[in-house]
């Protein structure tokens, strides 16, 4: 226990020095507190991308080796193996689907359907003009940009138009990204009803209104007859290619409804097929081999494969990962300058100190209890110093990470206001009455294609948690070490007799 | 008297030295309790060597020196020099940010001694080295040269060791004040039974010790037993007044034949 009496008599002994020490010590302490806030509001940050984008895993032709077969000596039957290798690509059932759902790597799977259809009641948009897009009905609309559909070939239908169906809200990705927004009524939430939305231009020019129930029918059967209603009306807002060429919009004959539907649709068909898109949201980036794996084992082509939008997630956490580098070198130059620093006032003060230690080593004192009795002096002024530190630093940095994450949460729920928005819910769409709070349905997500509902700017200030407090003590404890090793040298090194011969 | 320090053949030389120069060679003694030692000799002798070769402050190169029948070699220096030697140094030692009392104190707290007073036992301490609590109270260097001394001596005797080593203990002092230092250590030696060894250049020291030694460019040591000198001293002077007797009754004798042969002589002239 003397020790640490000693400690404090030598604390206060030596004011002005332990005072400087202090100082240094406060600074660093002051640098690291913030440094280290912004390092976990980076962190915070770069989950919340990382619960904003999920992983999610789509089925894709594998270009690659499906090349494989292709033998430039023998072009012709070459093309001819590969057009047969294609062919025999069983195709994705939603059964496959849910089948492929069920793995442990998936945390949520959803998936688009789509089928050719005609209708008895209703033009579409290029017949009531009569021209231009000639055979654009008969495309099939793909959902999800550049995604590859797994069509079921062989008795595929075409007609003249598209109905489109969705598993949940979490495939609507033409709502979430906002090609599609719902300018009247809205999407039902019933994902089992015979209900649809339809273009506008569809809706102008057929005169359809919310509400209306609209028939379409099987193209190689007219007799076979199936009702929607119409509980939206959607505008596409992207661009056509050829824009000059078209007058209308490439989802004008797109009805959409819910997968539900056209899987009823094709139940009851005996000539109809359907194209599944698959999605899967996995679990974590680390799991997409082994995931690709499962499913090559349950019966997946070898000429289909995996493939994800790691890379978006990834470029989207690359500026914020930046910020968390530079604040992690910012802190270990901090840490360097602030040990050098403190060794240097050691090795003075054990310069001064020099009879000190003499005296007591000549009256038996050992060399370890001398060198704890200096480190626990340090080791005083470095905890006073880095409390006092850690409450400026912790002043500073709050505000400062707060406003870092309160404008990533903002335009968060502003992003998650316009997805609502595209549903037809909320303050972007043109039903006032509905809001968005209020009129949320039970089954809307909050988490829809990965976009999560963050948390208010007041539960932020975990910036100065206990993780940060450990940090800190640790980075204090290591200071106080580094910095020790001065003493502790000089304390091994000098000889009692020499010093007190030197005093002499 | 219990023997309690023992040098055998104890060597010693520098280690950037040469290796035939030694600084101490085959030095060998026995201290007992009970007695004041002093170590005399010449500038660059190896005096204070030998004490700090004594106090474990530096390790003999060869030989051995046992304390209490244990050889230094074998113990824990640190704990050895906190509780079985007490060490006087000539400029005190003593740390001057901490009281006389504090200082004592620490050094018990050193040593780990179990007391349950610490305070009151330094008091009593300075008190039989002749200085009071008030004193006690001053930081050392707001105290004279002799009580910074008492100060070191009382410090040295906190853990009540069995030996204590001075090196130079009055060299800083006036006559009186040595005079004082040498009474207490007189004292410590022959009432409470401690060896006490004392290195020094003052004659006034040597002859108040009871046994006295000489190092000689550290190739030996030369005994000089106070109490057998005593003895020789003592019959030294009763042959000096016998002979002078002697010589006395042969002036005597010359005189009165002196006599005789001037009578004789001038008898033969009438």
């Amino acid at each position: 226990m003397y020790i640490f009496k000693n400690a404090i008599v030598s604390i206060t002994r030596n004011v002005g020095r332990n005072v400087l020490i202090g100082i240094i010590i406060l600074v660093i302490a002051c640098a690291c507190s913030v440094t280290l806030a912004i390092r976990n509001s980076a962190d915070s940050l770069i989950e919340s991308y990382e619960n904003k984008y999920d992983v999610i895993a789509t089925l894709g032709m594998n270009r690659e080796k499906m090349m494989g077969n292709f033998n430039p000596q023998d072009r012709e039957s070459s093309k001819e193996n590969m057009i047969n290798k294609f062919n025999e690509i069983s195709s994705i059932t939603s059964e496959d689907v849910i089948n492929y759902g069920t793995s442990e790597y998936v945390k949520s799977y959803y998936y688009t359907e789509s089928i050719g259809v005609n209708a008895t009641d209703i033009e579409t948009v290029s017949a009531s003009f009569n021209t231009g897009a000639e055979g654009q009905n008969n495309q099939m609309q793909m959902p999800g940009g550049d995604r590859t559909g797994m069509q079921q070939r062989g008795t595929q239908t075409s007609g003249d138009f598209t109905l489109t169906g969705y598993s949940s809200y979490e495939s609507m990705e033409d709502f979430i990204s906002g090609s599609y927004t719902i300018t009247e009524g809205e999407v039902s939430s019933d994902f089992t009803s015979n209900s649809c939305v339809i273009n506008s231009e569809l809706a102008t020019l057929n005169e359809i209104v919310v509400g209306d129930v609209i028939t379409v029918t099987n193209p190689e059967d007219e007799t076979q007859t199936y009702e929607l209603k119409v509980t939206g009306i959607y505008t596409d807002n992207t661009e056509s290619q050829n824009s000059r060429m078209n007058m209308f919009s490439n989802s004008a004959n797109t009805i959409i409804t819910n997968a539900t539907t056209i899987e009823n649709i094709v139940a009851q068909s005996t000539d109809m097929a359907n194209t599944v898109t698959p999605s899967f949201v996995l679990t974590s980036k680390d799991v997409i081999e082994a995931f690709e794996t499962e499913l090559q084992n349950k019966g997946l082509s070898e000429y289909l494969s995996v493939s994800t939008n790691l890379d978006q997630v990834e470029s989207a956490t690359d500026s914020i990962s930046n910020v968390k580098t530079f604040a992690t070198t910012f802190l270990v130059i901090t840490l360097i300058i602030g040990i050098i620093i403190l060794v240097v006032i050691n090795m003075i003060n054990i310069k001064d100190r020099k009879y000190e230690i003499g005296v007591l080593r000549t009256i038996g004192m050992k060399k370890s209890l001398l060198t704890a009795q200096f480190m626990v002096e340090l080791l005083i002024v470095v905890m006073i110093a880095l409390i006092a530190g850690t409450i400026i630093g912790a002043c500073v940095s709050v505000p400062t990470s707060n406003m870092l994450l309160e404008s990533e949460i903002e335009s968060s729920q502003e992003e998650m206001q316009n997805i609502q928005g595209n549903f037809g819910r909320g303050p972007n769409s043109n039903n006032q009455s509905l809001n968005m709070q209020n009129n949320k349905p039970d089954n809307m997500p909050t988490n829809i294609n990965g976009v999560a509902q963050l948390e208010k700017v007041d539960s932020i200030n975990a910036v100065v948690d206990f993780k940060v407090l450990l940090q800190l003590l640790g980075i204090g404890i290591l200071l106080t070490c580094v910095s020790s090793i001065a003493s502790m040298v000089s304390i091994q090194r000098f000889s009692p007799l020499t010093i007190l011969k030197e005093r002499s | 008297m219990g023997k309690i320090l023992k040098l055998d053949n104890v060597c010693y030389r520098y280690k950037d030295a040469k290796p035939d120069e030694y600084v101490l060679k085959n030095i060998s003694y026995e201290f007992e309790k009970g007695k004041v030692y002093a170590i005399c000799g010449k500038s660059g002798s190896g005096k204070t060597t030998l004490l700090s070769l004594i106090s474990g402050l530096e390790k003999c190169e060869e030989g051995k020196i046992t304390y209490d029948s244990k050889s230094l070699n074998e113990m824990d220096l640190d704990k050895y020099r906190n509780t079985c030697i007490g060490i006087v140094f000539q400029s005190f030692n003593l740390l001057p940010h901490l009281t006389a009392i504090e200082n004592i104190i620490l050094s018990m707290d050193i040593s780990n001694i179990k007391v349950e007073n610490k305070r009151k036992r330094a008091i009593e301490l300075l008190e039989s080295v002749g200085l009071n609590e008030d004193k006690g109270n001053r930081r050392v260097l707001k105290l004279s040269g002799g009580e910074q001394q008492r100060v070191a001596i009382a410090r040295s005797l906190s853990y009540n060791p069995q030996v204590i080593l001075a090196d130079e203990p009055t060299g800083n002092l006036d006559h009186d004040t040595e005079n004082e230092i040498l009474n207490i250590f007189r004292e410590l030696a022959h009432k409470q039974n401690k060896c006490i060894i004392i290195v020094t250049h003052s004659q006034n020291v040597a002859d108040n010790a009871d046994e006295v030694f000489e190092l000689c460019k550290g190739k030996g040591m030369k005994k000089e037993d106070k109490q057998e000198e005593k003895n020789n001293n003592n019959d030294g002077k009763e042959a000096k007044k016998d002979k002078e007797k002697v010589k006395e009754v042969k002036k005597e004798n010359n005189n009165n034949k002196q006599q005789n042969n001037k009578k004789s002589n001038s008898k033969k002239k009438k």
